[in-house]
C-alpha cells in the first residue's frame, strides 16, 4: 500500500537525516518524540477522522500559533523534503514566515511557494487551490479538534457519541441555523463526515475548501497542539460535509468577482479595501502569482 | 514580542542562508532586531545572572515553577530574555526543557523528608504539633515603597541578631506530623489515602486526569491565574458555607534521590526548594458526610506560598465539586500560562479569509426571510 501512497511511507520509517548521525537532532524534536508522534499518526490514518490523543510538546512557538501542525510537520519531515507554509492562503503572512524560518533553521530543508513542488505543506485555515497529488502531505493547524465540543462538554460522552456515530446534536444545530437564520451560523470549519463514520472539524477552512477534502489524492494530517489531538484523512477517502439532501451547501465565491490581480474566477477571493472602492484578490497568493504569469 | 527565542542555538547564531531571500522572513527578522535594539540601546549595565537569581528570587522561582524545571541560572536567562514577563520566561524554559536529555527518573520522595526553613501551622499550638518556624518573611512588614537612593534594610544590633534557626544550618530536619495525620488518626478525615502519582515521565495524559496529575498541572499553572481562581472559587460567589482552614504551610529543601546504576541503592543527588500547603474544610455539602473533614494538598517548585495555598484550595474544591465538574474542567484546562497567553496572542494573527466569511454570513442573516431560502448564496446554502 505504501508503494501506491508514498506519503504514507514516512509514517513507517525513520525520518532521521542520514548526514546528521545517530545522535543528531534533525528537525528539533528528538527521535523518540517523533516516533511517538508518527505512531499516533499511523493510528489516525488507520482510523480516518478519529482524534488520536498525543503528548503535545512545549514548542518554542506560542500555543495557538500552529504548534500541533508544527509537531506533525517535524515528526514526518525528511532531509529531502520541500516545504511550503501558508497562513490563510498566503505564503508571506507573518506567522507563515515565522514557522518557515523555524522549520528551515532546524532542518536545512528547501522551501517553496509553489504548491505543486512542495512535498509537505503546512497550512492555517486554507487548502491550496492547486489539486495536490499522492506524493504530498497537507498538514492543517487545528485550534479546536472536536466538532462535538460545542454541543457536549464531557469528553467521555463525546468519545461515546463519536463511537456510536451519534451526531444528532450537530444536525439539530444545522437545522436550527436554517429555520431561524436562513444561514449557517458557523462561517468556517463546517463539520465533515469522513468515510461514513467520524465527523471532524476540518479546521477553520472556508466552505470553498470543503470539496477539496473529498477523495483528495494527498494525505491530510490535522494537528491540534493545545488540545493534544491529531487526526487524518488518508488519500482517496470520501469526505462529505454535513448537509441536508434538499439544501446543498453553496461553496462558490460570494459573488461573480474576478481577481483584480490575476483575473482568476476559479479561486477564493478576499476583499482588499482600498481608498477608491474594494479590490478583490486571490487568497491563495501562490495560485494568483502562477495564474498571473500564465495569463500574460 | 518575538515568536521564537531569538537566534536559536540549534543552528548556530545565524539564520539559514536561504531565508534571507524572502522579504516576509526578513520582515520578521527586522521586527526581532528592532526589539533587540531597544534593549541593546539602553544605557544601563546588562543584568548578570547572579543579580537576577539573588535579587529577583520570586521572578526566578515563578519562572521555574511554571517552566517545570529546576535550573536557577537558566531561569535567570529566561527572565532577562523575557524582560521579566513570567509567562514568556516559563515558555522559554519549557521549550528548552523539551530538548534536554532525560538521564534518570528520581525515586518518589515523601515531603516529610524536607529540610524546613519555614513552617506555619495556624490551627494548633503546643509541643505535640511540632515546631513552627517563621523563617525569612516580610509577611508582617508594612508595604512601604523604599524611595531612598540606595535601598536599605533596617539592621539589627549585634546582640539582636537572629539565631541560626533562620538559616539553612538551622533547618528543621526531623519529620513532623501534620494536622491531617492527627485527623486521620482520630478518624475525622474523609477516607482518602495519599495516592501514588499517575504522572508518566512522558506520554499521553488521561482526560480527565487523576487527582495527583491535576495537582501537577496546578504546580505548573500561571501563578496569577491560579491565585485568582482559588480566591474566586473559595471566597467570591457561590462558595461553601464554611471557609477552609490552612493546616500546614511548609517551605524547605526536598532531597531528591535516584536508584544507583549498579547497586540499585538510593542515592541523594541534590535538593530542590519546595513550598507545600495543606488545607482542611468541613464536609458540609448536601451529599457530604458531616462527621468528617476533607483535606486539600498543594505543592510547587520554589518559594511560592500563595500559589501553594491556591493549589491546595483548588485541590479541595475540585474534589468536593467532583471530577468532570465545570470547576474541574476550568482547573485542568484553564490555568496554563502558555495556553492562555498563546491563544490570546494568536488573536493578532491575520484572519482575512475567516473574518470575510463571517461578514458574509452576518449579511446573509439580514436578508429578508423570503429571500433567504431562495437566492442567498452567502448564507452557505445554494439557491
Amino acid at each position: 500500500m505504501t508503494e501506491r501512497f508514498p506519503a504514507l511511507q514516512r509514517l513507517l520509517f525513520e525520518s532521521r537525516d542520514p548526514a546528521d548521525g545517530a545522535t543528531g537532532t534533525f528537525a528539533f524534536l528528538d527521535e523518540d518524540t517523533k516516533r511517538r508522534m508518527r505512531r499516533a499518526l499511523l493510528l489516525a490514518v488507520a482510523v480516518p477522522g478519529y482524534q488520536v490523543p498525543i503528548d503535545s510538546q512545549d514548542m518554542p512557538i506560542p500555543r495557538g500559533w500552529g504548534t500541533g501542525g508544527l509537531q506533525v510537520t517535524l515528526a514526518v519531515l525528511t532531509a529531502t523534503d520541500v516545504v511550503k507554509v501558508i497562513d490563510q492562503g498566503e505564503d508571506d503572512g507573518v506567522n507563515a514566515a515565522g514557522l518557515r524560518r523555524f522549520i528551515v533553521n532546524v532542518s536545512d530543508v528547501k522551501t517553496t511557494t509553489d504548491a505543486r513542488e512542495a512535498t509537505l505543506i503546512q497550512t492555517r485555515h486554507r487548502i491550496p487551490e492547486s489539486a495536490l497529488h499522492t506524493q504530498q502531505i497537507l498538514i492543517l493547524q487545528v485550534p479546536e479538534p472536536d466538532p462535538l465540543s460545542t454541543v457536549e462538554s464531557d469528553p467521555a460522552r463525546r468519545a461515546a457519541m463519536h463511537a456510536e456515530i451519534d451526531y444528532n446534536d450537530i444536525w439539530l444545530g444545522l437545522y436550527e441555523d436554517h429555520v431561524t437564520r436562513g444561514a449557517l451560523s458557523k462561517a468556517v470549519g463546517h463539520p465533515c463526515q469522513v468515510a461514513g463514520h467520524y465527523v471532524i472539524a476540518p479546521s477553520p477552512i472556508p466552505l470553498w475548501d470543503i470539496p477539496k477534502l473529498d477523495h483528495a489524492r494527498c494525505l491530510m494530517l490535522f494537528g491540534a497542539g493545545r488540545e493534544g489531538r491529531v487526526y487524518a484523512i488518508p488519500p482517496h477517502t470520501p469526505v462529505s460535509p454535513l448537509t441536508f439532501d434538499d439544501l446543498p451547501l453553496h461553496q462558490g465565491p460570494a459573488n461573480d468577482q474576478r481577481c483584480d490581480r490575476c483575473g482568476s474566477s476559479q479561486s477564493l477571493l478576499v476583499e482588499v479595501r482600498a481608498r477608491h472602492g474594494s479590490l478583490w484578490a486571490c487568497s491563495d497568493t501562490d495560485w494568483c502569482q502562477r495564474h498571473k504569469e500564465g495569463a500574460q | 514580542m518575538t515568536a521564537f527565542s531569538p537566534k536559536p542555538a540549534l543552528t548556530g547564531s545565524q539564520d539559514h542562508p536561504q531565508l534571507s531571500d524572502r522579504s516576509d522572513v526578513r520582515a520578521v527578522m527586522w521586527a526581532e532586531q528592532l526589539k533587540h535594539a531597544q534593549l541593546d540601546g539602553s544605557t544601563s549595565t546588562p543584568l548578570q545572572n547572579e543579580q537576577i537569581t539573588e535579587r529577583l528570587g520570586q521572578a526566578v522561582d515563578r519562572a521555574m515553577a511554571e517552566g517545570a524545571i529546576w535550573a536557577p541560572t537558566l531561569a535567570a536567562r529566561a527572565v532577562r530574555q523575557a524582560e521579566g514577563d513570567s509567562i514568556e520566561a516559563a515558555h522559554l524554559l519549557r521549550a528548552h526543557r523539551l530538548r534536554l536529555p532525560r538521564l534518570a527518573v528520581t525515586e518518589p520522595t515523601s515531603t516529610d523528608e524536607m529540610r524546613l526553613l519555614r513552617r506555619i501551622v495556624p490551627t494548633q499550638q503546643g509541643p505535640d504539633s511540632g515546631p513552627q518556624r517563621l523563617g525569612a518573611s516580610d509577611d508582617f512588614s508594612a508595604r512601604l515603597l523604599d524611595t531612598s537612593a540606595v535601598p536599605t534594610t533596617a539592621a539589627l544590633s549585634q546582640d539582636e541578631q537572629p539565631d541560626n534557626r533562620t538559616t539553612e544550618e538551622g533547618a528543621i530536619t526531623a519529620p513532623i506530623p501534620r494536622l491531617t495525620d492527627l485527623l486521620r488518626e482520630l478518624d475525622l478525615l474523609a477516607g482518602k489515602e495519599r495516592t501514588e502519582s499517575d504522572l508518566p515521565a512522558r506520554g499521553v495524559r488521561s482526560d480527565p486526569p487523576m487527582r495527583s496529575f491535576r495537582r501537577t498541572l496546578m504546580a505548573r499553572a500561571d501563578s496569577t491565574a491560579i491565585v485568582a481562581m482559588a480566591y474566586q472559587t473559595t471566597y467570591v460567589g457561590d462558595h461553601a458555607a464554611d471557609y477552609p482552614t490552612l493546616s500546614e504551610l511548609r517551605y524547605g529543601r526536598l532531597p531528591l534521590a535516584v536508584a544507583h546504576g549498579t547497586t540499585g541503592g538510593r542515592v541523594v543527588i541534590g535538593t530542590i526548594p519546595v513550598t507545600e500547603a495543606e488545607v482542611v474544610a468541613d464536609l458540609d455539602g448536601p451529599d457530604h458526610d458531616e462527621r468528617y473533614f476533607d483535606a486539600g494538598y498543594g505543592a510547587c517548585l520554589g518559594h511560592l506560598e500563595t500559589k501553594a495555598i491556591a493549589i491546595a484550595l483548588l485541590d479541595l474544591a475540585v474534589e468536593q465539586k467532583g471530577p468532570g465538574s465545570p470547576l474541574a474542567h476550568a482547573v485542568e484546562h484553564g490555568l496554563d500560562g502558555l495556553d492562555a497567553a498563546g491563544l490570546l496572542a494568536s488573536l493578532k494573527l491575520p484572519r482575512y479569509v475567516s473574518f470575510q466569511a463571517k461578514l458574509e454570513r452576518k449579511l446573509a442573516t439580514r436578508t429578508p426571510r423570503s429571500d433567504a431560502t431562495t437566492n442567498t448564496t452567502e448564507g452557505g446554502y445554494a439557491s
